[in-house]
């Protein structure tokens, strides 16, 4: 498979904050779900991809390309949802749409009428008037309509309710059946990935904490639940972080496998969320692994 | 780099009407006076348009919109500065469409548009754009919001101080030109003055984290 992202040794400092040395890839045909609590540098690293900001070292290429040197070319080619949509408050959604739609080789006009049916978007209407949901779909739709292989999106369903949350994650799932298509999606609402991510990247702090298949990372992971004597000194280097309390405790385990033997029928092993996970690492690198 | 100047268009639309709606209010109310009168009321809507077009921008985050099209940063630099070609010529055909139409209401007021009087407007605004569209890119629009105020007054006074009669005695220190060559001159200088400012804005622009 061939990647449509690539970033290798992304570094970005700012005076209270650094991206050190990121790297991961993304394949084509698939969504990569970037998670990370606030502040971890999510959108830090996108605007990097998007050459918004202007990079401290590493490479980044989309298909092979560098990002900057064949910027318009691959822009052309990235569909892009950011968090808050920057549109001109005082034009219609049509006026705004009329204003973008030249810049793109491929725009679909068709392609955009039915988004904006479907998301019962009145193009009549202000941007200024519509709501954070309104104003997010209006957003996908526009960065839907010109046949993007690449779908970059920065918490695109923190204004949506559930059902256009649901919608939106069943047409990403639709747009990836194109194998040539994939999606970037960051977010903090991390049960949107368990449905439909294929790969999992964690930030926390700046650095990358976790990159690999999300299945994978499931399967790996355990959450640990069992009486307090079951913690050993022995048996907590498993843990990545344990939350105690007086009924016993529980924790999550890098290792499911491990665990499980060092444990015995003692505990109870479930599957983790991509919650769990993000939570339990968060805290391990805040240093507040142990719980009480 | 035609789509970048379409969307500065449509993106002011309104605010160059009410441009021009004050260029034609100010027209009649300094054809009273001996002033140059095309240069004044360029300056006003010039004003008027320009400023509300960086505040309307950073309010907006259009840059991070830009940023996200297919579009050279530098050409989003270029568009901001041929947005003063375009709201001159639209000045220049509202003024000759009033003074012919002026002329024919037997109101002799507005006088005809001389060449000193659009290179003079020319200038100023160039100057003015020149000035400004470095500092709002380096520093944002909000926090050098009294610049444009401080030219505005700077070059509207001024502008308004320089009468039609007033040029043969300018034009002696370039030699007793014309008052053709010398309008030639002047807007030399407004594109020089557009040049050198680009040069400067260009790297500010590509340069800037968003």
């Amino acid at each position: 498979m061939s990647h449509a992202l690539e970033v290798r040794g992304l570094k970005k400092e700012y005076k209270s904050f650094c991206l050190d040395s990121i790297s991961f890839s993304l394949e084509e045909g698939t969504i990569m779900g970037f998670i990370g609590p606030n502040g971890a540098g999510k959108t830090t690293t996108i605007k990097a991809i998007l050459n918004q900001i202007q990079r401290d070292a590493g490479v980044i290429t989309l298909w092979g390309k560098d990002n900057i040197k064949d910027e318009v070319e691959l822009k052309n080619r990235i569909g892009v949802v950011q968090d808050e949509g920057h549109f001109y408050g005082h034009l219609t959604l049509r006026a705004m749409k009329n204003m973008l739609r030249p810049f793109y080789k491929n725009w679909n006009e068709k392609t955009y009428g039915d988004f904006i049916r479907e998301f019962g978007l009145d193009e009549r209407k202000k941007i200024s008037e519509l709501s954070k949901g309104m104003r997010m779909k209006y957003s996908i739709a526009l960065a839907l309509s010109h046949e993007a292989d690449l779908l970059i999106m920065d918490e695109p369903t923190s204004g949506l309710d559930p059902l256009v949350r649901e919608e939106l994650l069943e047409l990403l799932q639709r747009m990836i059946q194109d194998e040539h298509k994939s999606v970037f999606f960051s977010t903090h609402i991390t049960s949107d990935l368990d449905k439909i991510a294929d790969y999992i990247v964690f930030l926390s702090d700046g650095k990358l904490v976790l990159n690999e298949q999300k299945d994978e990372l499931l399967d790996r992971h355990a959450i640990v639940k069992g009486p307090a004597e079951l913690l050993s000194e022995t048996v907590r280097p498993y843990f990545v972080g344990v939350k105690q309390s007086g009924y016993g405790f529980e924790g999550l385990a890098g290792d499911r496998a491990a665990i499980r033997r060092a444990l015995g029928s003692g505990a109870v092993f479930e599957r983790p969320t991509v919650e769990d996970i993000m939570l339990y690492y968060t805290r391990k690198e805040n240093g507040h692994a142990i719980l009480n | 780099m035609l789509y970048l100047i379409k969307k500065e268009l449509t993106a002011n639309v309104r605010y160059l009407l009410y441009g021009l709606g004050i260029f034609v209010v100010y027209m009649f109310i300094f054809a009273q006076t001996n002033a140059a009168l095309f240069t004044t009321c360029l300056i006003i809507s010039f004003y008027t348009v320009s400023t509300t077009n960086l505040v309307l921008d950073e309010r907006y985050k259009i840059d991070l919109l830009l940023t996200t099209l297919p579009v050279r940063r530098k050409d989003i630099v270029f568009s901001k500065y041929l947005l003063i070609l375009v709201i001159f010529v639209l000045s220049f055909l509202v003024y000759t469409l009033l003074f012919v139409v002026s002329q024919a209401a037997g109101y002799d007021k507005i006088t005809a548009l001389t060449p000193f009087s659009a290179a003079m407007g020319f200038l100023a605004i160039s100057v003015f754009n020149g000035i400004t569209l470095p500092l709002a890119y380096k520093f944002s629009a909000q926090t050098t919001r009294f610049v444009p105020f401080i030219l505005f007054f700077s070059i509207f006074f001024l502008g308004s101080f320089l009468k039609e009669p007033d040029i043969s005695g300018v034009t002696a220190l370039f030699g007793n030109l014309s008052g053709g060559p010398f309008s030639l001159l002047l807007t030399a200088a407004a594109l020089l003055v557009n040049a050198i400012s680009c040069l400067i804005t260009v790297p500010i622009y590509t340069k800037k984290d968003f």
